[in-house]
């Protein structure tokens, strides 16, 4: 049981550094524009193939 | 080749006829609708960017190149530039305002372009806010940044007063912070709490206890006092008017729970009430939350309304054309206006004749040619040729401003969000005081402890919560599924009221007619073949502004025509050495209809007959009108000879003809005074008569300043919405009263059981949750309600 007093403080800096990342994200405008940020990923990605692609090492062989 | 083939544009999706504006590209042809959307597709393939067009889940809008150059302008203009930017380190960062994202794929295309762009060091595009943030080095860069978009085919601009979009930014974070500081800390109190419920520390030593509740004070105290600040504040700022406002017995409640908490801990008290305490703030936050969201989407969509008038015009001085503010313009300076542009201010010409389309100002739908010595009036569009203007004042003075003050002034009254439910706040304010009180008083004789956790039962269970969430959720709802089925709602209260109204005031051009000429007949006056005389006519046609050139645009059109050019009241082209030419014929017209002659040397050949066409759905829409009881009547600015014929095709109840828009509004208030009125209209002219009315609608294509004088604004291109506004309307009306009901059910059952003691706060802070559980649930049932079920 004496366990708890060494765990709830650290369960506390925890919470702590949780809620200082969240602002931090809120302060770099991290949550004004949800839903780009989930397309931008598959943006990227078909990017990377383009440009593999025009170089001549396609080698995915995803498309004939 | 007398036959042209029509395709879908490449960009935007329009009907392109094959061959006349071909982009080429790495993958060979590709057909436009316009030099603008031919544009587009060169840029984006030139930038190989050309993944978009597999990317977008939607077409492209249609570049509107008439407004390219004035917007450009804006970012030359230093005194109209600087209060959007903010000095960075190495460089300015400016906001600008997009029109025209459709989907993600947008954002991709707009940030991938100006990535290469020299000078710009980084470029963010918010698709939510429908805004782009650049930091750059250098004024070219911005105006250089600003063509490249429009390069794209997009429209931008700059963002609304960027004093109220900072400040309504910054409230936004910090409301935001709150709410995820409440959640965090509510759920770690919570479990804390629950330890401390179930009793595991009975038997055992006492520093285990105390080390939980010092713990639930620690995270608890911070979501009381920071996140739950604003219900300080307000009960504050009430009590400074001598009004009870709601914040009032929440504020009580949390200083009571903490403060009571704080005293119980160090005491030796029997209970904390930190969970609670935490608990309540963030419930309290979510509803404060979706209310301000939907009030920041009100006001995003009127922000991205183009401004009705130009913000930078060409001022001549020494006859050299300078771009300048709008905002500097003096009575007696000379304007230059071109092709396209729309009048800045009321004025009178000094140089040069034009053709006007005055039809948002006056409802006329067709263009008025003015000359020299002639009055204009800020608002109308210069269709053809180019004047010189000398502004007769500046232009807070014009017409169109008075009328866009009225406008803003009742935007502002429509941003305070619904909250009619205010009104009973004093009384049940008054009444949660007074029942917390007698059970103090009620439960003293057994110890203050006691009675202390009884009246804070009192205090949490009849929180306003689910009273508080019940309005605010059910309209989110209803305004998030009337944007799905294309009614854009800026003022909820509008909507609201529309089971109320007894009457639909139509305007005539743009809004029962598509404000759009077709060719209803045509005759050829010789031995030549009519159709194709036809032909000549469209390849005359082709490619010119005026509004009944429009009806051409689908023909098909003589290829061998040459030198066309408009000659002022017509257009003449070259065919087989031959002048041929296009013009008025106002002595054949017939009611309803305007005449249009092709001569051949002189000698008349072909004869048309146009009209401004009727919407495909008007009959049907006024039908499902009548039924529901509404009486239909119609006012427009138009002659009775074009009147009457829609008004007898749609058998109208009444129509007025010729109304000017002061008139139109006298006659709206008239019939208000007997049943509520809804004002459908488009144009300039109609906003005035839609400030008045009790509901009023824009229809998809209207002026800017119709929309934000407008309650309720149709994004899409027809009146489908229209017959089904009322359904909508009731159903919000009985998933309110529901709420409502139920919320005032559970507080009144409650509270005598918890002014009895039998209710422990916990279980008042569990119950509440739970009345604010069904009233969302209730609320989302609302997003089931489709347009084609009504």
């Amino acid at each position: 049981m004496e366990i708890v007093l060494l765990l709830i403080p650290l369960a506390l800096l925890f919470l702590a550094g949780a809620i200082w990342a969240l602002f931090w994200a809120l302060r770099r405008d991290q949550f004004d524009d949800l839903d780009n940020a989930a397309w931008r990923v598959v943006f990227e990605d078909r990017e990377q193939r383009v440009k593999r692609k025009r170089r001549g090492q396609d080698d995915d062989g995803g498309h004939p | 080749m007398n036959q042209s083939l029509s395709l879908p544009c490449w960009h935007c999706g329009q009907t392109a006829p094959q061959g006349a504006f071909p982009a080429r590209t790495p993958d060979g042809m590709r057909d436009a609708c316009c030099p603008g959307c031919a544009a587009a597709i060169e840029t984006i393939y030139g930038m190989g960017l050309d993944d978009y067009y597999q990317m977008r889940q939607d077409r492209a809008p249609t570049p509107d190149s008439r407004r390219a150059e004035l917007d450009l302008a804006l970012f030359e203009l230093p005194d109209l530039l600087a209060p959007h930017s903010t000095r960075l380190a190495d460089g300015e960062r400016l906001r600008f305002q997009l029109t025209g994202l459709t989907c993600a794929a947008c954002s991709w295309l707009i940030e991938k372009a100006l990535h290469d762009q020299p000078g710009v060091r980084r470029a963010s595009v918010n698709l939510a806010g429908m805004t782009l943030t650049i930091d750059y080095l250098g004024p070219a860069a911005a105006r250089e940044s600003a063509r490249r978009i429009q390069q794209l085919g997009y429209g931008v601009s700059l963002p609304g007063d960027p004093v109220a979009t900072a400040a309504a930014r910054r409230e936004h974070k910090r409301l935001l912070g709150r709410l995820i500081l409440a959640g965090l800390g509510a759920m770690q109190a919570m479990m804390y709490s629950a330890a401390l419920y179930i009793g595991v520390f009975e038997g055992r030593d006492a520093v285990y206890e105390w080390v939980f509740r010092l713990a639930s004070f620690a995270v608890a105290t911070p979501v009381v006092f920071y996140a739950g600040w604003p219900f300080f504040l307000g009960a504050w700022r009430g009590l400074a008017h001598k009004q009870l406002t709601m914040d009032l017995p929440i504020a009580l409640a949390l200083a009571l729970a903490w403060g009571g908490s704080l005293v119980a801990m160090f005491t030796g008290g029997s209970h904390v009430y930190f969970d609670s305490a935490a608990m309540f703030v963030f419930f309290l936050l979510i509803s404060r939350w979706l209310e301000h969201r939907q009030r920041q989407a009100i006001h995003d969509s009127y922000a991205r309304l183009s401004d009705t008038l130009p913000r930078a015009i060409r001022r001549l001085t020494d006859s050299e054309p300078e771009w300048v503010s709008l905002r500097r313009v003096v009575a007696g300076d000379r304007l230059m206006l071109l092709q396209g542009d729309v009048i800045p201010v009321d004025g009178r010409i000094v140089t040069g004749q034009g053709a006007l389309d005055e039809a948002a100002l006056t409802g006329e739908s067709l263009p008025v040619t003015r000359s020299v010595g002639e009055p204009v009036s800020a608002g109308a569009r210069l269709l053809e040729g180019s004047i010189t203007l000398e502004a007769a004042g500046s232009a807070e003075t014009s017409q169109i401003a008075r009328i866009a003050e009225q406008v803003e002034l009742a935007q502002q009254e429509r941003l305070d969000v619904v909250r009619d439910w205010h009104r009973i706040a004093p009384l049940f304010t008054g009444a949660i005081l007074i029942l917390a009180a007698v059970t103090m008083v009620w439960h003293w004789a057994a110890g203050p402890a006691q009675a202390f956790e009884y009246t804070l039962a009192v205090l949490v269970i009849t929180c306003p919560c689910a009273l508080a969430l019940a309005v605010p959720l059910t309209l989110s709802a209803t305004l998030g599924t009337a944007l799905r089925e294309g009614i854009l709602v800026a003022s909820p209260r509008q909507l609201l009221r529309v089971p109320d109204i007894g009457g639909v005031l139509f305007d005539k051009t743009g809004t029962l007619t598509l404000g759009r000429f077709t060719l209803v007949e045509y005759r050829s006056t010789s031995d030549d073949d009519r159709e194709w005389l036809l032909s000549i006519a469209a390849a005359l046609e082709w490619n010119n502004p005026h509004p009944l050139a429009r009806a051409f645009q689908e023909l098909p059109r003589h290829p061998a025509i040459s030198r066309i050019c408009p000659d002022g009241s017509g257009i003449s082209g070259e065919l087989g050495g031959q002048r041929w030419r296009i013009c008025g014929a106002p002595d054949h017209a017939r009611p309803g209809t305007t005449c249009l002659q092709l001569c051949c040397e002189g000698g008349t050949r072909l004869l048309l007959w146009l009209q401004d066409t009727l919407r495909e759905e008007s009959s049907m829409v006024l039908d499902a009108l009548r039924q529901q009881g509404l009486m239909l009547r119609m006012a427009t600015g138009d002659t009775a000879a074009s009147a009457d014929p829609v008004g007898q095709r749609l058998t109208l109840d009444e129509w007025r003809a010729g109304m000017k828009p002061a008139e139109k509004t006298r006659w709206l208030q008239q019939l208000e005074t007997r049943e509520p009125q809804m004002m459908v209209g488009d144009g300039i002219n109609d906003a005035e008569a839609m400030l008045a009315a009790r509901v009023s609608v824009a229809t998809a294509n209207a002026t800017s300043l119709a929309q934000r004088a407008a309650g309720l604004y149709l994004l899409r291109d027809n009146l489908h919405a229209l017959p089904a506004l009322p359904a909508l309307a009731r159903l919000c009306h009985r998933t309110v009263r529901q709420n409502l009901t139920w919320a005032l059910l559970y507080n009144i059952l409650a509270v005598p059981f918890a002014m009895a003691g039998w209710i422990p706060p916990w279980a008042a802070a569990l119950g509440m949750s739970a009345s604010s559980l069904l009233v969302t649930l209730n609320a989302t049932r609302v997003t089931r309600w489709k347009l084609s079920c009504s």
